[in-house]
């Protein structure tokens, strides 16, 4: 719905521009129409419930017919190699790979229960676990399904029948899994340096300041919505008086997930290893914590290798339909003259920013996030080279903007996975509403990153 | 996991988009599900071949010093037989990612034609996949085409695997376009919906907590154990205390 009437004022918009004669030449009615009707044959394509993978390929294919009149077929074997064997795309099955060793070997529940340990104190108690292991959480697991999911599991329980509002309790779990993707190491990023030739290393080092930023405003929203509920903030109900002994045994606990993040960021950031390199020590480190804890049987491994491959080649699918798109619409010059237009429009480059992050946000609202940036950056990428937004900056905003999909009623993927294991019976605007307030203010954490892009780019920029 | 098979599914109907193993098995020929589950493992033991070769060249790089040259490559054409070989397990469980949001609200009739509009598009486009791996495969036969690495690997083998992973998808296409047309024009639309919907979040969510489930030990299961032997630095306690003390604390 929101959707509707973001692409509907956008519409207006243009139109409205069109008439006053103030749209830039290249853009001639021509050539409107004949971008409205491929649109449009777009949009029907994926509302008619066509896969994403079939609906980019079968565009590539109308549009290297309508477009162009050179025979696009005969490179199609080698355009498709090419995404089909990079090394920067073998990192995605190894970091799922990962997750899902992970996720099967019981990690998390230690992990939870060591941090609640230690967070029991503030206002909120519980809910600043939920942000904080869904933090450490994802800095080993690069998807945020997998994350919420994992800590969804293990929080709920400890809040059944407690006194936290459950809206608070989803939102806060729908929250912390959306930082899945934006906390290094995240698939989002390897995909976004795929398709950009950006690097998937200096991706992952403007990532953190945007991450301490962002879980710094969960932070924020929890103790605001638990002002004056001090009491209702004892966890030594839920989860024990700890001892100071206890406490630092706690710490054993997070043991294994601080070498994994050791192993996977440190070789990064240390310049040791590539993302591809790290991911793979880290797919080698989860197994041998998981033979440590004797969790390491065939049949676990043979689930985690079977569900490795299949979301690889869904992913994979998508890319083969965006590459191959992406090839047909610029050797026909579309993807050129669509930057020139955008860029040459009287407006000023944060108002095309703007109106892209709200392009992204409404879509956000009915599409997955992996098939949104595959459809969307190869067209918008050049756009936003040109208008003089740093490449890497931007690859942390569509990251947060996809992280945000996720989490945006009505359709966000965590919020139905969060609804699914919920025990205690409910109203899925129960998450909606809970979400909200964190779902607002990721949006102002985009905003802050639009106002101070330094955020984001220092650091790779005084590591270069 | 509940996968081809589905010997042990949790749930027979369950609701919002929930699916009846049984009604897909009715329609779909069971020689399918075998071929390509075996297929995506492959792929699957592929990827975990990949994780042994890159970690060897990082170990052998920084502390012996010598390098096999060739990872890149290898590891790339491990991923292209990944990501082929995969699509057909992908498609039979569903995975491969649509946009329901409109098919969801319709009722079965119309879904159904939406559904084998979807298919016939997908094979289609598979069609187009076993085109381009094939003439590329044809050309790096003719021209012997090998890779730049000391290897020297002959271009034609990992291309010709890439391309039969598509054909492979191109057949599974092909005999579940098959198996909705005659579902559907038998009027069994419900069992086209078990064919082809996409995996509901339900589905995904109880995958996700049946693994947890599965880990030995894990989540609830866990706490319950009084001595752990695997673990004698846990905090275990002995019981659970979350059901224990809230409940106390309700009361």
């Amino acid at each position: 719905m929101i959707a509707a009437a973001y692409f509907a004022l956008i519409s207006v918009v243009l139109v409205g521009m069109a008439i006053a004669g103030v749209l830039p030449a290249a853009m001639s009615l021509q050539a409107m129409v004949t971008a409205a009707g491929l649109i449009g044959l777009f949009v029907a394509l994926f509302a008619a419930g066509v896969h994403v993978g079939a609906a980019l390929l079968a565009m590539a294919f109308t549009c290297g017919i309508v477009l162009t009149d050179r025979p696009f077929w005969l490179f199609a074997g080698d355009v498709l190699w090419s995404p089909s064997t990079s090394f920067v795309f073998v990192a995605v099955p190894l970091f799922l790979l990962m997750g899902e060793l992970m996720l099967r070997t019981g990690l998390s529940e230690r992990l939870y229960r060591a941090l609640g340990l230690w967070f029991g104190r503030l206002p909120g108690g519980l809910l600043h676990t939920n942000i904080a292991s869904c933090a450490v959480f994802s800095a080993v697991a690069g998807s945020s399904v997998a994350t919420a999911a994992t800590m969804g599991s293990v929080a709920l329980p400890y809040f059944e029948k407690s006194p936290y509002p459950q809206r608070l309790v989803l939102g806060s779990l729908a929250a912390g899994g959306a930082l899945g993707n934006l906390i290094p190491p995240g698939i989002t990023f390897i995909i976004y340096g795929l398709i950009t030739e950006t690097s998937v290393g200096d991706l992952y080092l403007a990532a953190i300041g945007p991450s301490i930023l962002v879980v710094i405003a969960f932070t924020l929203v929890i103790l605001h919505k638990s002002r004056g509920t001090r009491s209702v903030g004892k966890d030594a109900d839920l989860i024990g008086i700890p001892t100071r002994g206890e406490r630092l045994a706690s710490l054993l606990d997070l043991l294994p997930t601080g070498i994994l993040i050791l192993l996977v960021l440190g070789t990064i950031y240390a310049g040791i290893a590539t993302p591809t390199e790290s991911a793979a020590l880290g797919v080698i480190g989860a197994l041998g914590m998981a033979l440590v804890a004797r969790r390491l049987t065939l049949p676990i491994l043979r689930e985690s290798l079977v569900a490795t491959a299949r979301v690889t080649s869904m992913i994979g699918l998508i890319l083969l339909g965006a590459f191959m798109l992406n090839y047909v619409l610029s050797s026909a010059g579309i993807t050129q003259a669509l930057s020139t237009a955008l860029a040459s429009l009287p407006l000023p480059p944060w108002g095309v920013m703007l109106a892209i992050i709200g392009f992204y946000l409404a879509m956000g609202t009915f599409m997955e996030g992996i098939s949104m940036i595959v459809t969307t950056v190869p067209l918008l990428f050049p756009v936003v080279v040109a208008l003089g937004y740093d490449p890497i900056w931007f690859g942390v905003v569509v990251t947060m903007l996809v992280e945000i999909a996720m989490i945006s009623p009505p359709d966000g993927t965590v919020l139905y996975v969060l609804q699914g294991m919920r025990k205690r019976p409910g109203p899925i605007t129960d998450v909606f509403a809970g979400v909200l307030p964190f779902m607002t203010a990721y949006i102002a954490c985009v905003i802050v990153l639009l106002v101070v892009p330094g955020i984001a780019t220092w650091l790779p920029n005084a590591l270069r | 996991m509940s996968t081809v098979p589905a010997p042990q599914a949790p749930d027979p109907v369950s609701v919002g988009g929930g699916v009846d193993p049984a009604a897909i098995d009715a329609d779909v020929p069971r020689w399918l599900d075998r071929p390509a589950r075996i297929a995506l493992e492959s792929a699957g033991w592929g990827y975990l071949a990949l994780v042994v070769l890159v970690c060897a060249d990082v170990v052998g790089r920084r502390v012996l010093g010598v390098s096999t040259a060739a990872t890149t490559e290898i590891g790339g054409y491990l991923l292209a037989f990944g990501i082929s070989w995969g699509l057909a397990g992908t498609l039979v469980d569903r995975s491969h990612i649509r946009i329901d949001v409109l098919i969801q609200r319709l009722p079965l009739g119309p879904r159904a034609v939406l559904h084998a509009f979807a298919m016939a598009m997908l094979l289609a486009v598979a069609c187009f996949l076993v085109y381009g791996g094939t003439m590329l495969t044809v050309d790096s036969v003719a021209l012997a085409a090998t890779d730049l690495s000391p290897l020297r690997t002959p271009l034609s083998v990992p291309q010709g695997l890439w391309a039969v992973g598509f054909a492979g998808f191109a057949l599974c296409a092909l005999v579940l376009l098959a198996s909705v047309v005659r579902a559907g024009l038998a009027g069994r639309t419900r069992q086209v919906d078990a064919i082809c919907s996409p995996r509901s979040y339900q589905e995904e969510a109880d995958e996700t907590l049946e693994a947890l489930a599965n880990a030995p030990g894990a989540a609830s299961r866990r706490s319950l154990d009084l001595a752990d032997p695997a673990e004698p630095t846990s905090l275990t306690p002995p019981a659970d205390p979350a059901v224990h003390r809230a409940s106390g604390a309700a009361r």
